[in-house]
């Protein structure tokens, strides 16, 4: 089941990864994603706390060091891999956009 | 302080509803303090709040994080936190509805299901091995059921609770399937847990076996009082079972709500009026020696809600004479004169099977022989029947060394070998 899961990333997967490229911990990681999105994504609590530790067992992400209660995650080669793989798949879509030409 | 406290059950099943619940709340002034067993308690407060539950069991870091987003944590019921936060607009704690569906599916674990499954063959097994619930079930006399009415009512107590737990297992079932194959909408997610709904199931039995109880020893003002419950209790099950529009229609959901256990309580004060029109709380079983007194004979007392049944038995086998000797003497009291008939009519014809000749020739018989005898309508044996005239019952038989005679709503069974004894015993038993 979990590796069905991230076959395709939802946006909030995707910009937990994308914030990820120096190391952060959780509470950063939902500040930088609103921040950088201008608000437009928003990761609740819950689900950011869910979606880590299962990125850690895909090997998306490393758990760097722990302080004051606060795990830091960053990006591993593998997630890097990942996102990508999502880069040439949105660049798809928008070839394939770009090709059909619809008129406005 | 001032507390409101509000009835729970119901609002628990569907988490957005309990979210709009506790939200319509915090708008006329009440703020969520905490969640007893099956109780909202509110405290007073004056501003409008978000609320949102969340399931995962994470570590301080998370907590942590909860808070510094400004969430205010509130309470915890069964595994499920309670958080508010001042801003209307804050962000929830779950924005992704396939990683909030996971966390409530690892609530759903299947032990529940399999401990369901266990108690429902369990129950089955209990009704259809044990010959008292078969038998009662499968009893097709009509005066069989006022005689046996405690065995009846808890024959089909244990069947109704099965069906409430076959209930309970499909839905399971059907809510476990329903998150696994992501076919919930966002706005029926469950929040309930399993454990709790098996307390529900457990009192239940509890409140069951106390009527059963209470029929048993036909303790009458008592059974009021428990079907009162009972009626309330089966509100609530079916605010369970009929939950799924609620409070997402906001207005006159607590009237309807107030007027089905209310009409539901009258229904069932209505029955129980009629059950106990014009009954005694105990029956006068008047004179409760047997006619005689020098045999050795087992008394044997049952009560319900119709009559009191008081028999006097021996049987033995007899050295001396080589022979089996059986007396009996069975005197009913019944409430109703109707019942009263019936009883009697059913008594008449019973003992006619029992001494009929052709029945008797056949069960000599091999099985593949054998003639299947039918009982006889009650005009029928009237006809082959002698009524013994008497001042002391309405209508007396003395068939083959049986009595059995009704005088109003007093019936007596007997064997008696001399018919001479017939105007002594019914003396002794109806006056």
């Amino acid at each position: 089941m979990a590796r069905k899961e991230f076959e395709t990333l939802t946006p909030q997967m995707f910009y937990i990864l994308l914030v990820l490229n120096i190391p952060r911990h959780g509470y950063e990681i939902m500040n930088e994603v609103s921040h950088i999105s201008n608000g437009e994504i928003q990761i609740g609590a819950g689900t950011l706390y869910t979606l880590l530790p299962r990125f850690q067992t895909e090997g998306y992400i490393d758990l760097i060091l722990t302080k004051d209660q606060k795990k830091v995650y960053k990006i591993t080669p593998l997630g890097i891999k990942k996102l990508q793989k999502e880069k040439t798949r949105m660049e798809k879509q928008l070839s394939l956009l770009e090709a059909m030409n619809h008129e406005v | 302080m001032k507390y409101k406290y509000v009835y729970a059950q119901g609002k628990l099943l569907i988490e957005d509803e309990c979210i709009a619940f506790l939200e319509d709340m915090s708008k006329q002034g009440w703020k969520l303090k905490k969640v007893l067993f099956s109780l909202f308690v509110f405290e007073k407060c004056d501003k409008s709040l978000k609320y949102q539950l969340d399931y995962s069991n994470y570590d301080q870091e998370y907590i942590n994080a909860i808070e510094q987003m400004g969430y205010e944590y509130i309470c915890l019921f069964n595994d499920i936190k309670f958080y508010c936060h001042k801003d209307l607009n804050a962000i929830d704690l779950q924005t992704d509805s396939t990683t909030h569906e996971l966390n409530i599916l690892k609530r759903y674990k299947i032990l529940y299901l399999i401990f369901e499954l266990i108690l429902l063959v369990a129950m089955f097994l209990v009704c259809f091995s044990s010959t008292n619930y078969s038998t009662v079930l499968r009893e097709e006399m009509p005066a069989d059921f006022y005689i046996h009415f405690n065995q009846e009512v808890l024959a089909w107590g244990i069947f109704v609770l099965m069906f409430y737990v076959f209930l309970q297992f499909i839905k399971n079932i059907n809510i476990r399937y329903n998150i696994k194959h992501r076919r919930l909408k966002k706005d029926s997610l469950i929040c309930f847990h399993p454990l709790f709904r098996l307390f529900q199931f457990v009192s239940l039995i509890v409140l069951s076996a106390f009527i059963i109880f209470l029929f048993y020893f036909s303790v009458k003002p008592l059974i009021l009082i428990s079907i009162f419950l009972i009626a309330c209790f089966f509100s609530n099950i079916s605010q369970i079972l009929f939950n799924d529009q609620k409070y997402s229609k906001k207005k006159n959901i607590k009237v309807k709500l107030i007027a089905y256990t209310f009409t539901l309580l009258a229904i069932s004060l209505i029955i129980f009026q009629a059950f106990m029109k014009d009954k005694p709380i105990f029956n006068n079983i008047g004179d409760s020696k047997p006619y005689y007194q020098y045999v050795d004979l087992e008394a044997n007392k049952e009560s319900n809600l119709y009559l009191t049944k008081l028999e006097f038995s021996e049987s033995g086998y007899f050295e001396d004479t080589e022979d089996n000797k059986y007396h009996s003497e069975t005197y009913y009291d019944v409430n109703e004169k109707k019942v009263a008939q019936i009883i009697f009519e059913q008594l008449i014809i019973d003992n006619e099977f029992l001494t009929n000749e052709t029945r008797i020739e056949e069960a000599d018989k091999p099985i593949e022989e054998r003639k299947e005898i039918k009982h006889k309508t009650y005009e029928q044996v009237k006809q082959k029947y002698n009524q013994y005239k008497t001042s002391y019952a309405d209508i007396c038989y003395y068939y083959k060394n049986q009595l059995i005679a009704i005088n109003d709503s007093q019936i007596l069974e007997c064997t008696l070998d001399d018919s001479n004894e017939i105007n002594s015993i019914l003396k002794h038993y109806f006056n």
